[in-house]
C-alpha cells in the first residue's frame, strides 16, 4: 500500500514539473555581471543592482493541467480612489542572483488617471522623475528593508502598451529602465522586459 | 583545442601517408557572407594548401586559411533613466568576423584534363574558428544599449565546395577558385543575436608551385 501511495506521488510530482514551462528569457549582460541584457524582445525579467548586488525577479513559469497556472514575476496593481487620481503599483519579485525565493520585492508607486488603458498607454516613451510626492518606490530586500520609507528615483519606460481584447483579457508589454534611491540604499542600472496579460494586471 | 589539433595530426599523417608529384599553393582572396544581408560581411582570405596529385585527374590538398574581416560599423541606441541626461543615445557598433579553418580537400578534373586550362571540382572538410567579435564606443557608465550583440566564438567541423579554373604554366599552375563555405557546424546560437555563423562564397586566386620535379609525362 506505501509504495502504491508513493509510486502515486512520484508520478504526480512528475507530471507537475512536466507540465510547466519557463517563460523568462535570461541573457547575460557583458557589461553588467549578473544583470540581464535590456531588451524589449518579452523576456520576461527584471534585473538591477540592490546595493551593488546583482538581483533579477523569479522565471515566470505556467503550469498546465491539473493545478494550472502561472507564477508572475511583475504584478500591475491598479487601485481605485475617491480623489482626481487613482494609483498604480508596479511590483517586481524575486532575490538576489543564485537565490530562487521570491521573499524580496521592488515597487513603483505612480498616480493615474481614472481611464487605466489610456493612462498606460501614454507611459510609453516616457522618463519621469520621482521624488517621492507624485510617486515613489518601495523595496523589501534582504540588505536594505525600505517597505515602509518612500524611495526617490526615475523611470524610463522604452514601452508601455496594454490592448483590451476582451472584457477582463488584456494583452501588452512593458519594458524600461529605472533607478532607486532611498535612505539605506540604493537600485541602480534596472532594466526590465515583460510580456502582460490579465493575470499580471490586478485592478480594483 | 584537443579535437581540433587531433583531427589536423590525423589529416596530416593521412596526406603524408601518399606521397606523389607535389606542390605548395599559396591563396588570396576575398571572402563574402551569403547569410547576415544586413551587415553584408566581407573578409579577405590568405592561406596556403598543399597539393599531392594522385593521378591527372585527381589532387588530394591539404588547406589552411585565415579570413580577416572588414569591419563593419553599424549605429544602435542605448538609454538612460537619469532625468539630467539625454533619453537616448546614439552608439556606434562595430563587428568583425574572423575565420581560420583547416581542411582536407579533393581536386577532381572536371574537363580539360589534357589541354593547358581544365576546370576542377572541389570538395574541402575540416575544422573552422569563428569569432564574431562585437564591439560598442559609447558611455558605459551612464547608458545602456537595447538589445545587445555580444561576442560570439564557435570551433566544430564544416564542409565547403566549389569549382577551380587552372592554368598551366611552364613552372606550376595558375588557379581561380570559386568555393562555397558552410558556417560551423552546431545550430543556431544560443543568444538573441542579430547575425549568425558565416555561410561564404569565396572568390580566391592562387599559384601552384611544384615541390618536386614535374614529370614531364604526367600534366602538371
Amino acid at each position: 500500500m506505501k509504495f502504491i501511495v508513493g509510486f502515486t506521488c512520484i508520478i504526480f510530482t512528475f507530471l507537475l514539473i512536466a507540465c510547466s514551462k519557463n517563460q523568462t528569457n535570461f541573457y547575460q549582460d557583458a557589461e553588467d555581471p549578473g544583470l540581464a541584457i535590456f531588451s524589449n524582445t518579452q523576456n520576461n525579467i527584471m534585473t538591477c543592482y540592490a546595493n551593488g548586488k546583482a538581483w533579477r525577479t523569479g522565471n515566470r513559469i505556467a503550469y498546465s493541467g491539473f493545478g494550472g497556472g502561472t507564477n508572475y514575476e511583475i504584478y500591475i496593481y491598479k487601485n481605485t480612489t475617491t480623489s482626481f487620481y487613482d494609483t498604480v503599483q508596479i511590483s517586481w519579485d524575486g532575490n538576489f542572483e543564485n537565490n530562487s525565493n521570491r521573499d524580496s520585492r521592488i515597487s513603483l508607486t505612480i498616480p493615474f488617471s481614472k481611464n487605466f488603458l489610456q493612462s498606460f498607454n501614454a507611459l510609453e516613451g516616457k522618463r519621469m522623475a520621482f521624488d517621492t510626492t507624485q510617486g515613489f518606490y518601495t523595496a523589501s530586500i534582504g540588505v536594505f528593508n525600505e517597505q515602509s520609507n518612500k524611495g526617490w528615483g526615475s523611470i524610463n519606460f522604452l514601452n508601455a502598451h496594454i490592448d483590451s481584447i476582451r472584457p477582463k483579457d488584456f494583452r501588452g508589454k512593458i519594458s524600461g529602465l529605472f533607478e532607486a534611491h532611498f535612505a539605506t540604499g540604493e537600485i541602480s542600472r534596472g532594466r526590465f522586459d515583460h510580456s502582460l496579460n490579465e493575470g499580471n494586471l490586478l485592478i480594483y | 583545442m584537443k579535437y581540433f589539433s587531433l583531427t589536423i595530426i590525423a589529416l596530416v599523417l593521412l596526406v603524408c601517408a601518399c606521397a606523389a608529384q607535389s606542390y605548395i599553393e599559396p591563396i588570396i582572396g576575398s571572402r563574402f557572407a551569403l547569410n547576415n544581408k544586413a551587415y553584408k560581411f566581407l573578409q579577405v582570405n590568405i592561406g596556403a594548401q598543399y597539393s599531392f596529385r594522385k593521378s591527372k585527374n585527381y589532387d588530394i590538398l591539404l588547406q589552411g586559411l585565415i579570413s580577416w574581416p572588414i569591419a563593419k560599423s553599424s549605429t544602435v541606441k542605448a538609454y538612460t533613466s537619469n532625468p539630467s541626461l539625454p533619453v537616448d543615445a546614439s552608439v556606434e557598433k562595430t563587428t568583425k568576423p574572423y575565420t581560420f579553418s583547416f581542411a582536407l580537400g579533393h581536386r577532381v578534373t572536371l574537363f580539360g584534363g589534357e589541354q593547358n586550362n581544365y576546370l576542377a571540382l572541389l570538395i574541402y572538410t575540416g575544422v573552422v574558428y569563428e569569432q564574431m567579435l562585437v564591439s560598442y564606443a559609447y558611455d558605459k557608465q551612464n547608458y545602456i544599449i537595447l538589445n545587445p550583440d555580444k561576442t560570439q566564438n564557435r570551433a566544430n567541423i564544416f564542409a565547403s565546395g566549389g569549382f577551380e579554373y587552372l592554368h598551366k604554366l611552364p613552372k606550376g599552375r595558375l588557379f581561380a577558385q570559386l568555393v562555397i563555405a558552410s558556417p560551423p557546424f552546431g545550430g543556431s546560437i544560443k543568444y538573441p543575436s542579430t547575425f549568425g555563423f558565416i555561410t561564404a562564397l569565396s572568390v580566391n586566386v592562387g599559384y601552384a608551385i611544384p615541390l618536386t620535379k614535374i614529370k614531364t609525362t604526367q600534366n602538371n
